[in-house]
């Protein structure tokens, strides 16, 4: 989905009915502008059936593999058509005339069904609450689920009428969710790492930088470009060693703003993303001589009074027209963005523990791993951490009027945020 | 006892040890036979020999006996102007200002020759070394870089899959999910590598590969990361996860730190890349998949230009890497597998450039390979709807030719989902039988 304002309708639509009713999810997005193009559901008219939207509603909104068959997908496609984009691509529409009227037969219901039909049909089905309520509950609760507990999940839901609100209610009050299988056993995602812990420092503004659509992207998740149909696979495939590194850098640069690497030169940078790495240096050994504007030699440019030049002198032309013209529409386009102001995050630790009556190196260290970790450390590491603290600071008695006490403190929180269970909700 | 004497106590195969450790002093000092112990002068000081080995020597199952590595060629590679059918009067009718003549190409035979800029490339091919595949792509190819490069990244075209192939491979072949199984020098790790019980190594800088913070704090770090197994399994797989990425972050860093070689790569992105996949390789790392990418290749217009730059820096950090392999006594150890997303439109557009295609051809290299052409070049006439080339060759089945006859890995058909067998390219394909 190249247009951003498909996505934006797309977010809009899923916070309206995220805690209403399934139904009225599906249906939106079976009708999301971002979805039919990316499921060409818009080019499934009457005649010429496209199955791709009624596969994935199966299989990743409603059903789940291996309750469905290749048939069922083919009728559901006919249900489907007709819903589709204005001639601009960019607002749902339906069109009757492009429907398909005749007869489907979906998972043993028959009927000539439009698209909210099909998604009655689909609520109907006992795997829709199965699959629907375990996708939830792994997500709020957690990954592993028994047969038993699956079964009352589905009732569960099921007896909320679908009602999302009123089943997510249940389970936040229930005894599993504070259970010890429950918790710390989701690894977080990269903008949950990020947001919560801004929020664990108590702020109630987002710092400019580091910059959250940078980071967390470089984490593996670009918010409004997720990887797929199906979206980000979470868990383990958030971890290798480089994102856990890069997580915990990015815990560093929080804490530590004026480490955060710049970028020299960014808006010509930009050049390199656009004409690769060749062209871009090429053009940077030009513009460093102050070359501007001058026509490149290098070959036999006395050729070209023979009608036409070398071939060298000709690649270098072409080369230098093509370095100008991209540098300057980059530093153009980068002249044009706004500088965002630099807002880093706004706290102070040593205020926050003071305020606690915090006295000692074991105090601080356990301030704030109440604070900022949900699973308990056990004694040797928590010694670890105030021996750490104890040698920066050179006294395990905290001394409130030391210049540098926050930057220890700050170092310390950092080994804290890089422990493995901080990576844990 | 040093570290090299620790690991090699937990090796199973000590005769392979033992070779390899002579073959390294070997290859390193162009003298065989030094005594085990012996001081080891000149490229490896002390301690990096031992961390080297370590990161060899840390699971017997991992034995690097096979290395695979990839090079993908992202943009979408004309192929037209790779493999270039100059023998063929089509040719020269779709493509009559960027077409290369007989005299331009690098001939391979009265139909064929390579883009002029492929020299090294050339170098490799008259050595026996490549295999070029003919017209490889999927059905109902997509146009879009993102979409395509999913289907190649997941070689499950038109599916949702959230594993790579390569990821998908090593969760079956090797479900041990040890350690630096995959190496995929990247800023960002490729979807195809993505896994589910291995955690490849991701790094582009190596000196950037490593956890922030100065060396007091990174004292205490090592100690925290010692956790005892919890029985939480998000927990523990941090904490290996954890204790793993020091490791390998150190390793990785004084290997291609401390790498020498009298091979000139020279300074093109793929080079720079190529000389630390070496760099591991000679280092002893147990990685079984190296995986690379190049950029540049999306040439809507001018490409003549960039495609002579591009062209010459590829064939010569590919002919560099090959000497290199040759150097240390690895070439018949490594197949490489070069692709890209889709080759580009038959006719060049008004802009001496080209516009997003369909099929295109597939390289394997090495001295494992039957050299030479394989499968069928799509007809410049005979097209598709909308008039590009028309795949003969299932890119899944170059796949599995590295999957099945390189690496041994037999049952390519589930990883794929559907049967693509292999092309029998490889001159001696690993059996069944042998152990990966």
């Amino acid at each position: 989905v190249r247009d951003y304002r498909k996505m934006l309708g797309q977010f809009a639509m899923l916070r309206q009915h995220a805690n209403g009713k399934l139904r009225d999810l599906l249906i939106g997005i079976a009708q999301d502008p971002a979805m039919l193009v990316y499921l060409d559901n818009h080019q499934n008219v009457k005649g010429h059936p496209n199955e791709n939207f009624a596969r994935e509603i199966f299989e990743l909104f409603s059903l789940g593999v291996g309750n469905y068959t290749e048939t069922d997908i083919q009728e559901a496609a006919r249900a489907f058509t007709g819903w589709t984009l204005d001639p601009g691509l960019m607002w749902y529409v339906d069109r009757p005339d492009l429907h398909d009227d005749g007869i489907k037969t979906v998972l043993g219901r028959s009927g000539n069904f439009d698209g909210e039909d099909l998604v009655d049909v689909i609520l109907e089905q006992q795997a829709t609450a199965r699959f629907v309520g375990a996708k939830l509950y792994r997500f709020f609760v957690r990954e592993q689920l028994d047969d038993e507990l699956a079964a009352k999940i589905a009732a569960a839901l099921r007896q909320h009428d679908y009602e999302i609100a009123p089943f997510l209610e249940q389970i936040f009050l229930s005894r599993d969710f504070y259970s010890t299988a429950s918790t710390g056993t989701q690894i977080k995602s990269p903008v949950h790492l990020l947001v919560s812990t801004y929020r664990k420092l108590g702020l109630t503004e987002m710092p400019t930088t580091p910059d959250l659509a940078a980071l967390t992207g470089g984490l593996g998740q670009r918010l409004f470009q997720p990887p797929n149909v199906k979206g980000w696979d979470g868990g383990r495939t958030w971890i290798n060693p480089s994102t856990l590194f890069q997580r915990q850098n990015v815990a560093r640069y929080v804490l530590f703003p004026e480490e955060i690497p710049v970028i020299k030169d960014a808006h010509l940078q930009g050049s390199r993303r656009l004409s690769g790495d060749y062209v871009h240096d090429q053009f940077m050994a030009w513009a460093e001589q102050g070359n501007y504007t001058s026509f490149p030699t290098g070959g036999d440019m006395g050729s070209m009074g023979r009608g036409g030049m070398d071939e060298t002198a000709r690649l270098n032309a072409e080369d230098f027209n093509l370095f100008r013209g991209v540098f300057n529409g980059v530093s153009r386009a980068y002249q044009r963005v706004p500088p965002e102001p630099r807002v880093v995050a706004d706290f102070r630790l040593a205020a926050t523990l003071e305020q606690e009556g915090v006295t000692s190196a074991q105090g601080a260290v356990d301030a704030l791993l109440r604070r900022f970790v949900l699973l308990p450390i056990d004694a040797a590491r928590r010694g670890e951490l105030v021996r750490f603290f104890t040698a920066q600071h050179g006294s395990d008695t905290i001394d409130w009027d030391r210049e540098t006490l926050e930057t220890e403190l700050r170092e310390l929180l950092h080994l804290i945020l890089s422990l493995p269970e901080y990576q844990l909700a | 006892m040093t570290r090299g004497d620790e690991a090699m106590a937990n090796y199973e195969c000590l005769d392979c040890l033992a070779s390899r450790r002579q073959f390294l002093r070997g290859g390193l000092l162009g003298l065989g036979g030094l005594g085990v112990g012996a001081a080891i002068p000149g490229v490896f000081g002390r301690a990096s020999f031992g961390l080297a080995l370590e990161g060899a020597l840390g699971k017997a199952a991992s034995h690097p006996e096979r290395i695979l590595v990839v090079v993908e060629l992202s943009g979408g590679n004309d192929g037209l102007d790779t493999v270039i059918p100059y023998g063929d009067d089509n040719y020269h009718r779709v493509r009559p200002t960027l077409g290369q003549n007989a005299r331009g190409v690098l001939r391979i035979d009265d139909r064929y020759g390579l883009h002029p800029s492929l020299a090294g490339l050339k170098t490799l091919w008259d050595d026996g070394l490549v295999a070029a595949v003919h017209g490889c792509g999927y059905p109902n190819p997509d146009r879009s870089h993102f979409s395509s490069m999913e289907y190649w990244h997941t070689a499950k075209p038109h599916q949702v899959e959230t594993r790579g192939w390569i990821g998908r491979l090593a969760d079956a072949a090797w479900p041990d999910g040890a350690p630096n199984t995959i190496v995929n020098v990247a800023l960002q790790q490729s979807k195809a590598v993505q896994a589910e019980r291995h955690a490849p190594v991701v790094f582009s800088n190596p000196e950037e590969f490593v956890r922030a913070g100065d060396a007091q704090q990174a004292g205490a770090y090592e100690q925290l990361i010692q956790v005892d197994a919890t029985g939480n399994e998000a927990l523990d797989f941090l904490a290996r996860i954890s204790r793993d990425a020091q490791r390998t972050s150190r390793q990785v860093r004084e290997v291609i730190r401390d790498y020498q070689t009298p091979v000139a790569y020279g300074s093109t992105p793929l080079a720079v890349d190529l000389r630390k996949v070496a760099a591991l390789i000679e280092g002893g790392f147990p990685t079984r998949v190296y995986y690379v990418s190049l950029g540049g290749f999306d040439t809507h217009a001018g490409q003549v230009a960039g495609r002579f730059y591009l062209l010459t820096g590829l064939g010569e950090a590919l002919r560099a890497f090959h000497e290199d392999l040759r150097r240390m006594g690895r070439r018949g150890d490594v197949l490489t597998m070069m692709w890209s997303e889709f080759g580009r439109r038959v006719e060049e557009n008004a802009s001496q450039g080209t516009d997003h295609g369909t099929a295109g051809p597939m390289f394997l290299m090495g001295e494992a390979v039957k050299p030479g052409f394989a499968g069928q070049h799509p007809s410049l006439t005979d097209l598709d709807e909308n008039g590009d080339l028309q795949m003969t060759v299932d890119f899944r089945r170059v796949y599995a030719t590295a999957i099945q006859e390189w690496l041994g890995y037999q049952d390519s058909r589930a990883l794929f989902a559907g049967e693509y067998p292999g092309l029998g390219l490889v001159k001696t394909p690993q059996g069944a039988a042998s152990s990966l």
